[in-house]
């Protein structure tokens, strides 16, 4: 790296903590380049389950769509077929991702590979002059999330992370109400994901040696479990509502319940210190499912919880009296049925309180990812990426690492000097 | 076997009475409603909204009445008849 681009870099990357993603700009990054009608030819690299599923969402935004899916490719020969014939034949099959890179009429590709195939093939498409989707979690390790920053800002070529809550209406609102202080001093970000599943995937019967391909995300060498695909998300949310970065974070993680020979936690639990003060309390878990996913934002005056699009204020609306002649009737009854206590505890626990809270956004559909792909769509027409995008997908990818790294060696871990 | 119906002559007086006994009601039910608004400081204009619950508490409490009256009424012609008896 030159030292002009390595100072562009640092530049960029300081800047990250207090990037703030307009709800604005988000919203209208896509409206009126698509309104044009024109099209983006992309390929999708990498067409499991995350790859399918974005191909079957950009069918699904039917005459808005934005795309023409030129090529798929994928070295799985289920995954494969089955993309082709989602494409209805229309895609060119490509098993090798270089031989899909070579095509000439290419403006984008989608990358939804295993996340330990991510770096290469995002810093391979970039030098070929492509702009690239990737999703979440950007790499395996640091060196190369760094690789493909540097590939990014060196290229000049758009690189687009994907996390699709940054596009969710019901996140923007609830962002916008936590920067304009509805809820007061942001004091504390708790997030959990709960899941009572093993995470595999069915290996074809007489095929061992598929095993780590198809499961990649049980062993550390391709991923880092719960934490590059669960807690990534979540990081970014609490990023953002922050408009910061951690300086610090520690945690444990363990296998204690899915002993059937994955190498990733099956459980972790990690502090994300801010430096105001501000903790980001995180776990998951794979052995129970009760609490499901939330995302709270905690302040002084209220607390968002964003993936159920609820509001609570500290100081609810006293809901209306019943008429005066109800409660006389009331009083006079419990007075005569209610027994008498004659004892009782002195302190009372501070249970939940009990209030339901408000909507944040009426009509919350979808997780953004429709959105989400409009925009990478609007970006590549226009040529030039959403401010401060990469960014945030890049810090919450190396706070994702991080968190992973405080774990395995039970420190407490700060950004290392290389990506200062 | 035949039944012969017996005539019950409610006489004026007894509609007058009873009329009496009915207002007297509505006038409790009403003086509660204002205990209440005023003792629990809500709006006065339930005097106006909760009338229909009123008319429904000052009948019960109606009923109350006529029930009590019926058993009073019961003994004190029982007692009445035995003393006649002697």
């Amino acid at each position: 790296m030159t030292n002009n681009s390595r100072r562009k870099f640092i530049k960029n990357t300081a800047a990250l903590g207090g990037v703030l993603m307009m709800p604005g700009t988000l919203l209208n990054a896509f409206s009126s380049t698509i309104a044009k009608g024109e099209k983006v030819n992309v390929g999708v690299i990498g067409v499991g389950s995350r790859g399918s599923y974005l191909i079957k969402i950009i069918h699904s935004l039917k005459d808005k769509n934005p795309y023409n899916i030129v090529a798929i490719c994928d070295n799985y020969e289920p995954n494969y077929q089955a993309a082709l014939k989602l494409t209805n034949g229309k895609a060119k099959g490509f098993y090798d991702y270089r031989k899909l890179l070579e095509l000439k009429n290419l403006d984008a590709v989608i990358v939804a590979t295993p996340l330990h195939q991510h770096a290469h093939i995002v810093i391979d498409a970039l030098d070929a002059g492509l702009h690239v989707f990737c999703e979440k979690a950007m790499a395996r390790n640091l060196e190369d999330t760094k690789g493909m920053a540097d590939a990014h800002y060196r290229t000049g070529k758009i690189l687009h992370i994907g996390h699709q809550r940054l596009f969710d209406s019901k996140y923007i609102k609830g962002m916008e109400m936590v920067h304009n202080n509805e809820l007061g001093s942001i004091t504390q970000i708790r997030a959990y994901w709960h899941r009572n599943s093993d995470w595999r995937r069915e290996v074809p019967a007489g095929k061992p040696e598929l095993e780590r391909q198809i499961n990649w995300r049980l062993y550390n060498e391709y991923s880092c479990g719960v934490m590059t695909e669960l807690a990534s998300h979540q990081i970014q949310v609490a990023n953002w509502a922050k408009q910061a970065l951690p300086v610090s974070v520690r945690g444990v993680g363990s296998i204690n319940y899915w002993k059937e020979g994955r190498e990733v936690y099956d459980n972790v639990a990690l502090i994300y210190s801010y430096q105001d003060g501000t903790q980001f309390i995180y776990d998951s878990l794979t052995s129970n499912r009760h609490h499901g996913l939330q995302e709270q934002i905690i302040g002084d005056k209220g607390t968002l919880e964003l993936e159920t699009n609820r509001f609570f204020t500290e100081n609810p609306p006293k809901p209306e009296k019943p008429a005066g002649i109800l409660q006389l009737i009331s009083d006079i009854e419990k007075d005569i049925f209610d027994t008498v206590p004659i004892g009782g505890a002195s302190w009372l626990p501070e249970t939940q309180v009990k209030y339901q809270g408000e909507v944040i956004v009426e009509d919350s559909k979808g997780d953004g990812t429709p959105e989400q792909m409009m925009a990478f769509a609007a970006s590549v027409i226009a040529g030039k990426p959403i401010e401060g995008l990469f960014e945030h997908g890049y810090n919450t990818s190396v706070w994702t690492l991080l968190g992973q790294q405080a774990m395995e060696t039970d420190t407490t871990v700060t950004l290392p000097d290389f990506l200062k | 076997m035949k039944f012969a119906m017996k005539s019950i002559i409610i006489t004026p007086d007894r509609i007058k009475k009873e009329i009496i006994f009915l207002i007297i009601a509505l006038v409790i039910g009403n003086a509660l409603n204002v205990y209440a608004i005023y003792t629990y400081q809500t709006n006065w204009l339930e005097l106006i909204t909760h009338l229909p619950l009123i008319i429904m508490l000052s009948f019960l409490i109606y009923l109350v009445a006529f029930t009590m009256r019926a058993i009073y009424s019961f003994f004190s012609k029982f007692m009445r008849k035995g003393k006649t008896v002697k």
